[in-house]
């Protein structure tokens, strides 16, 4: 590989909007389009990853343990073969690195997580770094040495206040904010009701507050549950909006515009705005 | 060539004022202030002033030790003659005190308009002298929750949004072009003709010098307006800007 790989962290300060299943559908996104992708679960003493990705019972090392030299890297990689409603596999090209049960987030050490992510960095096209909630230090190691983010927020309040915090750490306490760079940021809305869109707060207003460019807007669906329950990530189901939805997700992470779906009608105007379509 | 050089400067220094000598409350209202901005006090340069309050050299010492808990330096002490052999004890520079400062203030600007040609030197004196403007801080971009930003001695400019749970300060102006949702407060340290401007006012709260208005006393014909906000005798005035 001529490039070093990509690292990309998901993550939001509030708790259960997302992030994982949106970890898992990008991991798992990019992997079906032939990129070679590792998963890596921040969230010691919460693991959920392995349950996403339906690999719960392949679990035999973790994170920490790969991280406090107690076994090599890769016996805690686990190869994962996940198949779309497409057709689609991501034999030999997805991977993921599941988060310890037994510890908690005390023992992620900021220098050696950077050790792991470096090695990955020459193995991997891609690393998603699932973080946990919160603002400490499992979501700050999470986000340290990313080179991108996705910031995953519900349209409501307090998701878009603690995604306002996590924004503001994104900016000031990792390596490229440190260095003075930019990160690039994207707002991925999850949980987007189109048909009761007028309890929802306004895409417009989110942006106003937040002011980082959308990425996607994910619809509310009982198909993110009911595939979570059977171990598959929610872009394997082709055949359902929010597989669609994520899809296009992963397009526009590879750099390629396409329109954004599954908004109602009346929002058309502005997107088209937004993203000069 | 020498290889120092005596400098006369004038910097603003925070002067705390004792006004009653009860350690437990003077604690309390250092406690208090800390807790409302706790990146304030940290290194920050401050004279003690202890006015006319009749004070024994123990409580002196307290007041020094509690600020310098929070992180500043105190390094001078102003009040009555005594004061000077407790700021020799506790290492400290006296200062004199403010109050006959003042006076002799008075009276040096009485002398001068007596005597034209004194005026017109000092006067010569003075635009000879380096004049150290302060310079503005300046955000470029949004401040977020759990933010803050403190513009020390100066002006305080934001291009982007203040957001809710994000507080700036500033001991001068505070100028936000974008949207102003959290707090502000400005002219921190004793200014009360500090302003504060917003071009899309929707405040927790404002704050000028130690006065304030919160969100549910601000009416809601300045919510979302473009506004300035000014200080007239402890009276905190919001005026939308056509």
């Amino acid at each position: 590989m001529s490039e070093k790989g990509r690292v990309i962290v998901v993550t939001s300060g509030k708790g259960g909007v997302g992030k994982t299943t949106t970890s898992a559908s990008i991991a798992a996104g990019l992997a079906l389009k032939g990129k070679k992708t590792i998963a890596i679960d921040f969230d010691v003493g919460l693991r959920n990853l392995d349950l996403i990705f339906g690999c719960e019972s392949r679990v035999i090392f973790d994170f920490i343990q790969a991280i406090k030299g107690e076994c090599t890297l890769h016996q805690a990689i686990i190869r994962l073969n996940i198949k779309d409603t497409d057709g689609r596999t991501t034999e030999g090209k997805l991977f993921m690195i599941p988060a310890s049960q037994t510890r908690d987030k005390t023992h992620l050490d900021l220098v050696e997580v950077g050790a792991i992510i470096e090695k990955l960095r020459e193995e991997y096209d891609y690393i998603i770094c699932d973080s946990p909630a919160g603002c400490e230090d499992g979501a700050l190691i999470a986000m340290h040495y990313a080179d991108e983010a996705v910031v995953v927020v519900n349209p409501e309040i307090s998701s878009i206040r603690d995604s306002d915090r996590i924004i503001g750490h994104l900016d000031t306490n990792t390596v490229l904010g440190k260095a003075g760079v930019k990160m690039p940021q994207n707002l991925l809305i999850t949980r987007y009701n189109a048909v009761d869109e007028k309890d929802m707060i306004p895409m417009e207003e989110i942006q106003n507050t937040l002011r980082v460019g959308i990425i996607g807007v994910i619809p509310e669906s009982k198909e993110v549950i009911a595939s979570s329950n059977v171990g598959l990530p929610v872009i394997t189901k082709q055949n359902n909006p929010v597989g669609q939805a994520y899809a296009d997700v992963v397009e526009r992470i590879l750099g390629n515009d396409v329109p954004l779906r599954f908004l109602a009608n009346n929002k058309k105007g502005f997107f088209r705005k937004l993203f000069g379509g | 060539m020498s290889y120092i050089r005596f400098k006369g400067g004038m910097t603003t220094i925070t002067n705390i004022v004792i006004e009653v000598a009860i350690i437990d409350k003077v604690k309390e209202e250092i406690s208090d202030f800390h807790a409302k901005a706790p990146s304030l006090l940290k290194g920050m340069p401050i004279v003690l002033d202890f006015a006319d309050v009749e004070v024994q050299s123990d409580f002196v010492k307290e007041v020094v030790d509690t600020i310098k808990s929070y992180g500043a330096i105190p390094f001078g002490l102003k009040g009555q003659i005594q004061i000077e052999s407790i700021a020799s004890l506790l290492n400290l520079s006296y200062l004199g005190n403010s109050n006959s400062n003042k006076a002799k203030r008075v009276k040096s600007e009485e002398n001068t308009s007596d005597d034209n040609s004194l005026s017109a030197d000092s006067k010569l004196e003075e635009s000879n002298a380096e004049i150290e403007v302060p310079k503005t801080k300046i955000v470029n971009g949004q401040v977020r929750s759990g933010q803050q930003i403190y513009a020390r001695g100066c002006d305080l400019i934001v291009l982007g949004n203040v957001n809710n749970g994000s507080e700036v300060l500033a001991d001068g102006n505070i100028h936000i072009y974008g949207a102003l949702k959290g707090r502000a407060m400005a002219g921190l340290r004793g200014d009360d003709d500090a302003v504060i401007f917003a071009n899309n006012f929707d405040p927790e709260m404002v704050v000028i010098n130690g006065d304030y208005k919160v969100k549910e006393t601000i009416s809601s014909e300045s919510i979302n307006k473009q506004v300035i906000v000014t200080k007239t005798e402890n009276t905190i005035n919001i005026e939308t800007v056509i």
